[in-house]
């Protein structure tokens, strides 16, 4: 068999080479990891008192000083990386004087310089502490390197950068119409970073929740999703016949918790949906009201082809109290002998059987009371009933 | 037929089992040389994508995330079959987890052990009756339990059906749109969702599944379900399995996600669109593998319907798993996965490769996973036959068989060392010098008996499985910090 058996043993030292250059690049970057960390913990107790001091003078008018000695480049970085965390940490006038330290030490005007730099890697590196500093001076190179950066985890490190260091909302929607651009759908992780910003951020999502872009609409209402406020209602409720069927559960679902009052007929159209996940966003909606209003709105929900809607009705029925638990039993007497009867029968007895372990508690004796009562009277009309006193 | 007669009138049969020999030696040749190209070309995938990648995790503020309400709510899924001794810390791991929304779905899977009652008693639970989606069909449910001291936490009783039919189980009470499979010996890092949910957000509607990494358990420091002292395992197998791990998700699951043909998301931990798990059917039951069956699922399903999507992985979302510290443990885990194997490739892979429909799925990861993977035993086997038969026909020499064999044994170590480069550059772990030592000892050591007998393990899965052999094998769990 031929082999040419040279050619194989000079492939077999450049593998071997290889190897090498290998182990050694890897031992010499264990020893610098090592290495790092011994600095780093160095300057734990090398900075123990300075890091004492900035905590106890941060409430103060006076500025912070800097350290009084030397840093090297490791120890600058581990202290920036403290600083980073107390910024993020404190807010107001304690932020103010941490973020004028930074720039009494020279991080701000040293990471300025590497935002111009031509290795990708500083600027990256740049571009996060700019933002974690809140240097205002460095957006629009920020916006610059955002433009030509390509769609990857970076990017969101560059826009989050912007954000925090956002003069205003110009900045912001700049920003965000740059990110747009990709054409995915990261409204929620967008939404996160806008709120980095300091600025009016319910106007700005107000606004997006009226443009005509679907996905600046569905970032405008990733912004809103946990505002309790009456006037996102209002601004929400022209998207409940929304086309886009992420948009319309997300409008429904941030109505029905931000409103303070439901109409009926929007209450019977969303319990009417054609989609589930909408009539069950309803149905929970009520039962966290608990309002006798929509009684009969739940028991008709009680009819509802999807078994979830149904039992999260009778869920709410129950929530409702003595009047609710006898709507409920009657519904359920009404359909004994078919599954969905016995099931809402299933339902009194199961809650019947939980209330009746917590019996030390008067709201739940009070509770525990009033449904088997009910219960016993619709269901077995010829017995003894005893209430727990 | 008529070089046989050839061969025959020549009087020479040794002739042609040389020819053959020879043939088979060309064979094996481009074999090992298109194994290496696309080991190679993965390997440079993961560390060419291994700086953006710490990049990624570095600078995006984990700890800002994990307190935000954006964060999408996560339902994570637990099958339990007999893991009386782990199962609560594993539960109580996963209820301290830095996450603003989830909740944590137990599946005991009909259990022989304790499991039911070990649940029960630790957390108090009750039956409920609830209302549970059938989207997928399971076995028999026999009841749900709940204690609403512990809002986020659901326990199925359920007769048994396998892991996948437990997970399905879970799916049809999970209240959330993204699921995660945990396996309940394993212990999930208190920000590793949130890390994981980090990269989806980034793209949630093309995100069809995200994998976590996968690191060994064995002898690292546990207490009330966290690791707190990591160490290098002290014992020989779980040692070596370690050195695999980082090999196997570091230098090969980075590339391939890079290229969006990650074909397996570890059964151990993963985020997965439910909406996506439920379009496919769910997982396949009744036979192991179904961690890659549901990816390749995945994979065809939007490749087919022309789904834009993607399978990502993301390395600093960690899992910490208990590796089989016996022989017999992990044979059989490795006949089991050797057996998932073939048939994933039997069921869904034959179907799709060298079909460019199938873009990198069908074009790529497919034909390696088959020929290099699926096939690989029977090359390995017939190859040390060959030499055997190269030697005694007196084909050729101790010193060419020497030659190739470091070729071999140097080309396959630089993917090893490529691994601890890419663990050493971005994650570091390990701390002590003495622990990348004794990787570095363990990756050459591995060659060593190691590899060869994880081939005879597959090989033994691919009998089991053409013998109809579908039992679980020998599965023990032991107590954390051991």
């Amino acid at each position: 068999m031929f082999t040419n058996l040279n050619l194989a043993i000079y492939f077999l030292y450049i593998l071997a080479l290889v190897n090498v250059v290998l182990i050694a690049a890897i031992y010499i970057i264990k020893m610098r990891n090592i290495k790092k960390q011994k600095i780093i913990d160095y300057f734990q107790q090398r900075f123990q008192d300075y890091l004492t001091y900035l905590h106890v003078n941060l409430e103060g008018k006076e500025r912070l000083h800097v350290p009084p000695f030397k840093m090297n480049r490791v120890e600058q970085v581990a202290l920036q990386e403290r600083l980073n965390e107390m910024i993020d940490s404190f807010t107001g006038g304690a932020s103010q004087k941490l973020l004028d330290l930074c720039e009494d030490l020279g991080f701000v005007h040293y990471h300025l310089d590497r935002l111009q730099s031509r290795s990708y890697r500083n600027k990256v590196d740049a571009a996060y502490h700019l933002g974690c500093m809140r240097v205002k001076e460095a957006v629009p190179a920020l916006l610059q390197f955002l433009e030509t950066h390509k769609y990857n985890s970076t990017l969101f490190v560059i826009a989050r950068s912007i954000s925090r260091c956002a003069r205003d909302e110009l900045d912001v929607r700049a920003m965000v119409s740059i990110l747009m651009m990709h054409k995915k759908e990261f409204s929620d992780l967008l939404a996160d970073i806008i709120k980095e910003a300091t600025v009016d951020h319910a106007a700005l999502f107000g606004e997006y929740l009226q443009a005509n872009d679907p996905a600046l609409v569905r970032l405008g209402l990733a912004g809103v999703k946990e505002y309790h406020d009456p006037k996102v209602s209002s601004v929400v409720y022209g998207l409940l016949d929304a086309q886009d069927t992420e948009i319309q559960r997300l409008a429904v679902r941030i109505y029905l918790k931000s409103a303070h009052f439901l109409p009926r007929n929007v209450v019977n159209k969303l319990i009417r949906h054609e989609r589930v996940e909408i009539r069950l966003l309803t149905i929970q909606a009520l039962t966290e009201w608990k309002h006798h209003t929509y009684l009969n709105e739940m028991k008709e929900a009680l009819m509802d082809p999807d078994r979830r809607v149904m039992y999260a009705s009778a869920v709410g029925l129950m929530e409702l109290g003595q009047e609710g638990v006898v709507v409920l039993c009657g519904s359920a007497l009404e359909m004994k002998g078919a599954g969905r009867g016995e099931a809402i029968q299933g339902i009194i007895e199961d809650e019947i059987k939980n209330l009746s372990t917590k019996l030390h508690d008067v709201e739940h004796l009070a509770r525990y009371n009033a449904i088997l009562y009910t219960y016993e009277k619709t269901f077995d009309e010829n017995k003894r009933i005893y209430r727990i006193v | 037929m008529r070089i046989i007669e050839y061969y025959l009138q020549q009087d020479s049969w040794l002739n042609l089992l040389r020819e053959f020999l020879l043939g088979y030696g060309y064979l094996a040749m481009f074999y090992v040389m298109a194994v290496t190209v696309i080991y190679f070309l993965i390997f440079g995938l993961s560390i060419r994508h291994t700086l953006p990648l710490k990049r990624g995790f570095q600078y995006n503020s984990i700890k800002k995330l994990s307190g935000s309400e954006h964060v999408p709510p996560v339902s994570l899924l637990v099958p339990a079959y007999n893991e009386e001794l782990t199962i609560k810390e594993n539960v109580r791991s996963l209820l301290a987890l830095n996450y603003p929304e989830y909740e944590v779905i137990v599946v005991n899977d009909g259990s022989q052990d304790d499991t039911f009652q070990v649940m029960v008693k630790e957390f108090q639970l009750k039956k409920v009756s609830s209302i549970v989606s059938d989207a997928i069909q399971t076995s028999k449910v026999r009841g749900i339990y709940h204690n609403p001291e512990y809002p986020q936490l659901y326990f199925i009783d359920k007769e048994n059906g396998g892991k996948a039919d437990a997970l399905n189980a879970g799916i049809n009470l999970s209240h959330y749109p993204l699921i995660s499979t945990i396996d309940a010996d394993s212990l999930l890092e208190k920000d590793a969702l949130t890390r994981i949910a980090r990269v989806y957000m980034e793209n949630p509607k093309d995100t069809v599944a995200v994998g976590g990494n996968v690191r060994i358990v064995n002898s690292c420091t546990v207490e009330d379900g966290i690791v707190k002292h990591v160490t290098f395992p002290k014992k020989l197998l779980p040692a070596l399995q370690n050195v695999e791990y980082i090999k196997a998700f570091l230098g090969g699951r980075i590339g391939w996600s890079a290229v969006n043909g990650l074909i397996i998301v570890s059964g151990a931990f993963g985020v997965f669109q439910k909406e996506k798990v439920i379009a496919v059917g769910g997982y396949r039951g009744g036979y192991p593998g179904e961690d890659m069956n549901i990816v390749i699922k995945l994979h065809r399903y939007c490749l087919e319907n022309k789904i834009p999507y993607r399978v990502a992985f993301c390395p600093d979302a960690v899992c910490w798993t208990q590796a089989p510290d016996s022989y017999r443990i992990l044979s059989s885990q490795r006949k089991r996965w050797g057996r998932g194997n073939l048939k994933n490739m039997v069921e869904e892979g034959f179907a799709m490769v060298f079909r460019p429909r199938y873009k990198v799925f069908g074009m790529l990861t497919l034909p390696y996973n088959i020929l290099f993977e699926t096939l690989n035993p029977y090359f390995r086997i017939s190859g040390m036959l060959a030499i055997l038969a190269y030697w005694m026909l007196n084909m050729t020499e101790w010193k060419t068989i020497v030659v190739f064999g470091l070729v071999n044994f140097l080309s396959c170590f630089i993917l090893s060392l490529g691994a601890l480069y890419i663990e050493e550059t971005a994650f570091s772990r390990y701390p002590k010098l003495s622990d990348l030592n004794k990787m570095l000892f363990y990756s050459f050591l591995m060659f060593i008996g190691y590899r060869q007998i994880g081939v005879l393990w597959r090989l033994m899965g691919h009998i089991d499985f053409f013998r109809n052999n579908n039992t679980w094998g020998t599965m023990v769990r032991t107590n954390f910090n051991k």
